[in-house]
């Protein structure tokens, strides 16, 4: 990414939640907003420091790695998917597929049988492994829907 | 007081009680390597277990499961870049990198040996000077609190000294998201955008996980990697390890120790806190700062030695005063009076065997764990040879669990969820998810602190003597000024020095 656009955006990072939590605190008393306030001015100006220093500042690459974000947006969807899906059919019955559909989706051995086999032991096994640790062993509540 | 302390080895020595010990090390280590389950949780989950037994081996097995918990936290931080538990927070920014270089079981071995060594010094602490600190951990009062807060948040400066704005701006937003919930002085609902669920606020470990796992879960899918990390068992890497400790690291280890244990005696200041102070003080004396960050083992050890030192520290005001320093301890001190023995000053003259033996038995767990600690490793070190599709989802069900176990709430996940994507696209932009992650944390003590001074002034109708006159203050004062102002002086005096050197030379 370009220097100047990270600036940028980072400007907007801060500005942005400044003017936000502003806004949503102008109706609160003056004691509850003392700390916050201090926070949003101070960010506020960051974030024109840096906005400002995008139009003036030194351009060039910033040294990040290329990233595939299509592959990214598939694990984030997945995951939305997952939190939705455990909440209608169960914790441990959404983490089963979640691991099995996943874990095979990112293989590095291609769509076959026996990558789908080892996606399906390790989504089994995992999960037992989860559920012997947690709520048995530990007795730690998990998230509850119409199945397991 | 030396015949306690013989009696309490003795007793620690019972095979019973060294059963219990391991078993409650290796149980530890366990919960303190898995994301979102804490030190408190661990021992507050066994604090009933205990009751079937006598109160002194009861104490063995909490003071094990503490010690391995907060050890265990560096695990996970080392080899998936996820902190387990919140004290593991700076292990992190050298941990990993160590990790990405192929240098994992350093690191690991490294943070097990400066977790023995720093719970040890605490224990001796303990054991030795418990009580006069305690008595000046009461001087510390809500003026103190917010400057030592302050000189933790001042470790910004040198955390992002190659990009002190964007560092600040992360610190920042970290704080302001702290803000969200119910306001402290008032008790009126804050920045909930009309969800009422926010006004139990941000929890700190779902965020967390967000910040350190989940984020770094999207940057390896995204990456391509085969593995998280190239990892081939290196043979010599414990001697290794220790010869570096032993010829360039005593100070480090010994300042650190003491950083912890004394942080861990003030009431509310946890191992968060100390292993970040002490990691920032190691970078600050180091020859070469700008080695901070990149996969270096003195920050490893100076974050760990603190974080295990806060146990003896936190166990200081509840033996010797009743109070205790950190919530495990009040954990632990639920246990002693669920047994009908009374934390106080007196427990050393009424109970005395029990206090000195549980004291006792800290300084043996500390040296088991060492061996433990060993054999678990090259368990542990193991997961990096399993493919990174595999390792990526799994790190998202345990995020799941880690971030829905803290208050039995999906809000929690969102959160997590939410923080990853902040933590992985801000990484993109140039901001901090460790000075995030520090402004989270300190928030709230920060701002309760400043609120309850704020009060104070207003009864004696001067902010300044409040906040700038109590001696203990103007020390922090004093160091959180030098913090701030330090990496900058540093660095124009070794240029300084290089140009009259190079000077000189030509």
């Amino acid at each position: 990414m370009d220097k100047r656009m990270s600036d940028r955006l980072a400007g907007l990072f801060a500005i942005v939640p400044a003017i936000v939590f502003y806004w949503q605190g102008r109706q609160l008393a003056a004691e509850s907003v003392l700390f916050p306030m201090v926070l949003e001015a101070f960010l506020l100006i960051m974030g024109l420091y840096l906005l400002g220093r995008s139009f003036t500042g030194a351009g060039g690459k910033t040294d990040d790695e290329h990233l595939t974000y299509s592959r990214a947006w598939v694990m984030i969807g997945a995951t939305a998917v997952y939190l939705i899906g455990m909440d209608l059919i169960g914790f441990y019955v959404s983490t089963s597929i979640f691991l099995i559909a996943v874990s095979w989706f990112f293989n590095d051995h291609g769509y076959t049988l026996r990558s789908f086999g080892m996606s399906a032991l390790f989504g089994v096994v995992m999960t037992v492994a989860i559920y012997a640790t947690f709520s048995l062993f530990l007795q730690v509540p998990t998230p509850e829907g119409l199945l397991f | 007081m030396w015949e306690h302390i013989l009696a309490g080895f003795l007793e620690t020595m019972q095979p019973f009680n060294l059963f219990l010990a391991i078993a409650g090390l290796v149980g530890g280590i366990v919960i303190g390597a898995l994301p979102g389950l804490t030190a408190t949780m661990g021992v507050a989950l066994m604090v009933p277990v205990t009751f079937a037994m006598d109160a002194t081996s009861g104490l063995i097995m909490l003071g094990a499961i503490y010690s391995g918990a907060i050890y265990g936290g560096s695990n996970s931080a080392i080899l998936i870049n996820t902190p387990g538990t919140p004290s593991s927070v700076a292990t992190t920014f050298d941990g990993w990198p160590m990790c990405k270089k192929g240098k994992a079981d350093e690191a690991l071995i490294g943070s097990l040996t400066a977790s023995c060594i720093g719970g040890f010094i605490g224990t001796l602490f303990l054991l030795f000077v418990a009580a006069p600190m305690a008595k000046l951990a009461l001087k510390f009062g809500a003026p103190e609190f917010f400057w030592l807060c302050i000189f933790g948040l001042s470790t910004i400066a040198a955390m992002s000294v190659n990009n002190v704005a964007k560092g600040l701006v992360s610190g920042a937003l970290g704080l302001l998201v702290s803000t969200i919930g119910l306001d402290l002085a008032l008790g009126v609902p804050r920045f909930t955008f009309g969800y009422y669920p926010l006004v139990g606020g941000i929890e700190v470990i779902p965020a967390m996980i967000g910040l350190f796992s989940f984020s770094q879960v999207i940057y390896l899918v995204a990456s391509k990697q085969k593995f998280i990390a190239d990892y081939n068992p290196s043979p010599g890497a414990l001697s290794r390890v220790l010869r570096k400790f032993w010829t360039s690291c005593k100070v480090n280890l010994l300042r650190s120790s003491l950083i912890g244990t004394v942080v861990g005696i003030l009431p509310g200041a946890g191992g968060e806190i100390a292993s970040i102070i002490s990691y920032n003080e190691t970078k600050r004396w180091d020859k070469d700062p700008s080695r901070f960050g990149t996969g270096v083992i003195e920050g490893v050890a100076a974050s760990e030695s603190a974080n295990n030192a806060v146990i003896g520290g936190a166990l200081a005001p509840m033996l010797t005063l009743g109070i205790p320093g950190s919530a495990v301890a009040a954990v632990i001190m639920g246990g002693l009076l669920a047994h009908g023995i009374q934390p106080g000053f007196k427990i050393f003259e009424s109970s005395g065997n029990l206090a000195y033996t549980f004291i006792v038995s800290l300084l043996v767990v500390n040296v088991l764990m060492f061996f433990i600690g060993l054999f678990l490793i090259k368990g542990t070190a193991r997961v990096l040879n399993v493919p990174a599709a595999y390792i990526g989802v799994g790190i998202v069900a345990l995020s799941v669990i880690g971030s829905y176990a803290i208050r039995n709430s999906m809000l929690d996940v969102a959160i997590m969820v939410i923080f990853g994507l902040i933590g992985h696209f801000g990484g993109r932009i140039g901001l901090d998810t460790g000075t995030m992650a520090l402004g989270i944390i300190l928030g709230p003590i920060i701002e309760e602190n400043l609120s309850k001074s704020m009060s104070i002034a207003g009864a004696e109708g001067s902010v300044f003597s409040v906040f700038f006159t109590h001696p203990i203050s103007l020390v922090l004062i004093i160091f959180t000024v030098f913090s701030v102002s330090a990496p900058a002086l540093i660095a124009k005096w070794r240029l300084k020095s290089n140009a009259q050197g190079g000077g000189q030379n030509g």
